[in-house]
C-alpha cells in the first residue's frame, strides 16, 4: 500500500493540489469567495478575525494564516485584502512563499476597487491552478501522511469505539514513520495526567499539563464553570458522568504512540510522531489549528453528524450511529461497527488506516464532495481594539 | 449489535451497556479471559454505566483503567452509576 500524493518543493506532501485564496481580514472575504469560485480547483480560506487585534492574539492570527497557506495540500496562493493599517496581505505572503510555493497578494484599494481587484485576482488563480494542473500525483511513503484527528459530539461509546478508531488509525501513520495529532485543549482537562505521562521528556510532559491548565484558567477568568459544561446536559442524559470521565474517553483518539511535541495554536510541529495542538474545542477553530499544523488529511469522528469540512485538506467523518450513517449519506463517510470495535479495535483502525490513504490519493469525502467547506474560524483568545 | 455489555478495562469496576437493558438482565462479561457474571439491579440505558463490584461510598469509580470519580454512595453489583450516586473529583475539589 503506497500513498498517491502531489510533490511539494519544501519535501512534503499534498494529499490535494487547491489553490488557495485566503483572506487576510474578515472584511476581504467576500471577494475572496468570488475569486476562488470562478476557477476549478480554487478555495477560499476566509475567518472573523485579523483587525484591532493585539498581543498575543496579532502573532497568533498571522502565524495560522501563514501556515495554512503553506500548507502542502495547496499548490498555490493568492491572498486578498484591503489597504488599511489593520492588514498585512503582504506579511502573509511573505511567510508563505518560504515554503517555495507561488504566492500572490491582491490589495482591494490599491487595485483600483472591488470589481478590478476580484478581476485580477481571478487572473491570477487562474494562472496559478493552470500551472498546478500540470503537477501530477506520484507514489510517495507513508511517512508523508500527516493526520489530524478532531472529535465532535463525545458520547459515552465514542471514546472506545469512534475514537478509539481514530486513535489506531493515527498509530498506524505513526508506524508507517508519519506524523500526525489531535487537538481542543479545553476536551482534555480531567485526563491531561495520561497524555502528559506519554510524553517522551520532561519538557514536553509540562507543555502539555502547562496548555491545558492556562486553558483552564482562561475558562475561570471569564467566570465559566467548566465543570458546569463538560459533561454538558447531553453529555449527561448519554451517560457521562464526569468531566474525567468525558477527557478519558476524548483523549482515545490520540491513540498509544509516545507525545513528542506541543505546539501553540498556529504553529508547524517539526518531527514525526504524535503531536497536540492547543486550541478550542470549537471544532471549526480547531480544524484551523490542525490544518496549520499541516495536517494533510483529517479525521473527524461527530456522532452529532457535523455537516462541514474544510476548504483544503479532506475531512473523513466518522460515526458508531447507524441511524445516522444511513441518513446522513452527504455528511457521513465511515461507520464504525460497535461490536467489532469492542473486539477487534485494530481491525477497524487498519480499514480505517486503508480508507486515510484512499482518501490521501484522491477519493474525495462527502464534505468536500459538495464542497461544504466554507465555514472557517479562526480562535484568538483576547478582546480587539 | 449483539453484544449487550462491556467491561472496557481489567481495572474498571463499572460495565458500559452497549443496548437497552432490562432490570434483572444476567450479563457474562468478559474481563482478562475471565468471565463475570452481573445480573443488573435496575434497567440501564444504552451507553450508561453499572457496577460490576460492590463500591464503598468513597471509593473510587475506574472506567478506561483510570479514576472517573467516586461513589457518594454504597452501590451494589448491578446498580446504575451516575451523576445520582458518583462525582467527578475536579467537580468534587471545586465544592
Amino acid at each position: 500500500m503506497e500513498l498517491l500524493g502531489y510533490p511539494r518543493r519544501d519535501g512534503l506532501a499534498g494529499t490535494r493540489n487547491y489553490i488557495g485564496v485566503i483572506s487576510s481580514v474578515a472584511c476581504s472575504s467576500d471577494p475572496a469567495i468570488w475569486i476562488a469560485r470562478e476557477v476549478s480547483d480554487c478555495v477560499p480560506f476566509t475567518h472573523r478575525q485579523a483587525c484591532g487585534l493585539i498581543p498575543p492574539d496579532e502573532e497568533v492570527v498571522y502565524r495560522t494564516l501563514i501556515n495554512l497557506g503553506k500548507n502542502p495540500n495547496l499548490a498555490g496562493v493568492l491572498v486578498v485584502g484591503p489597504d488599511c493599517a489593520d492588514s498585512e496581505p503582504d506579511r502573509i505572503a511573505n511567510g508563505i512563499a518560504e515554503s517555495g510555493k507561488p504566492v500572490d497578494v491582491c490589495k482591494i484599494h490599491q487595485e483600483g476597487g472591488v470589481m478590478v481587484a476580484v478581476s485580477r485576482g481571478i487572473n491570477i488563480v487562474r494562472k496559478m491552478a493552470s500551472d498546478a494542473s500540470r503537477i501530477k500525483r506520484e507514489p510517495m511513503p507513508i511517512s508523508k501522511l500527516r493526520q489530524g484527528v478532531e472529535c465532535g459530539g463525545s458520547t459515552p461509546i465514542s471514546g472506545p469505539v469512534t475514537n478509539a478508531a481514530q486513535g489506531t488509525a493515527l498509530d498506524m501513520v505513526i508506524e508507517n514513520g508519519g506524523s500526525g495529532g489531535f487537538s481542543e485543549t479545553p476536551e482534555v482537562i480531567g485526563a491531561e495526567h495520561v497524555i502528559a505521562a506519554r510524553a517522551v521528556n520532561d519538557a514536553v510532559k509540562q507543555k502539555m499539563l502547562k496548555v491545558v491548565r492556562g486553558y483552564e484558567e482562561r475558562l475561570r477568568a471569564s467566570g465559566i464553570d467548566v465543570l458546569g459544561a463538560n459533561p454538558d446536559h447531553q453529555n449527561i442524559e448519554d451517560g457521562l458522568s464526569s468531566i474525567e470521565e468525558k477527557a478519558l474517553g476524548a483523549i482515545h483518539k490520540g491513540g498509544t504512540k509516545p507525545l513528542t511535541e506541543v505546539v501553540g495554536y498556529g504553529e508547524v510541529p517539526e518531527g514525526k510522531g504524535m503531536f497536540f495542538v492547543d486550541t478550542p474545542g470549537n471544532d471549526l477553530q480547531s480544524l484551523t489549528g490542525l490544518a496549520a499544523a499541516g495536517c494533510n488529511v483529517i479525521t473527524y469522528s461527530t456522532e452529532g453528524a457535523a455537516p462541514m469540512g474544510f476548504p483544503f485538506v479532506p475531512v473523513i467523518k466518522i460515526t458508531a450511529r447507524r441511524d445516522h450513517f444511513s441518513k446522513f449519506p452527504d455528511i457521513l463517510d465511515y461507520l464504525v461497527d460497535i461490536d467489532r470495535a469492542i473486539t477487534d479495535i485494530r481491525g477497524v483502525g487498519q480499514e480505517l488506516f486503508n480508507l486515510i490513504l484512499e482518501v490521501a490519493s484522491g477519493r474525495k469525502p462527502q464534505s468536500e464532495l459538495i464542497g461544504y467547506v466554507y465555514a472557517c474560524d479562526l480562535w484568538t483568545t483576547v478582546p480587539t481594539t | 449489535m449483539s453484544i449487550k455489555a462491556v467491561v472496557l478495562n481489567v481495572k474498571d469496576n463499572v460495565g458500559v451497556a452497549l443496548m437497552d437493558l432490562e432490570s434483572g438482565t444476567e450479563l457474562d462479561l468478559e474481563v482478562n479471559g475471565q468471565t463475570l457474571l452481573v445480573k443488573l439491579a435496575e434497567p440501564i440505558t444504552y451507553q450508561h454505566k453499572f457496577s460490576v463490584a460492590r463500591i464503598d461510598s468513597g471509593s473510587t469509580i475506574v472506567k478506561y483503567g483510570e479514576v472517573i470519580g467516586e461513589a457518594t454512595q454504597d452501590i451494589k453489583p448491578g446498580q446504575h452509576v451516575h451523576i445520582h450516586n458518583m462525582v467527578g473529583l475536579r467537580a468534587k475539589a471545586k465544592k
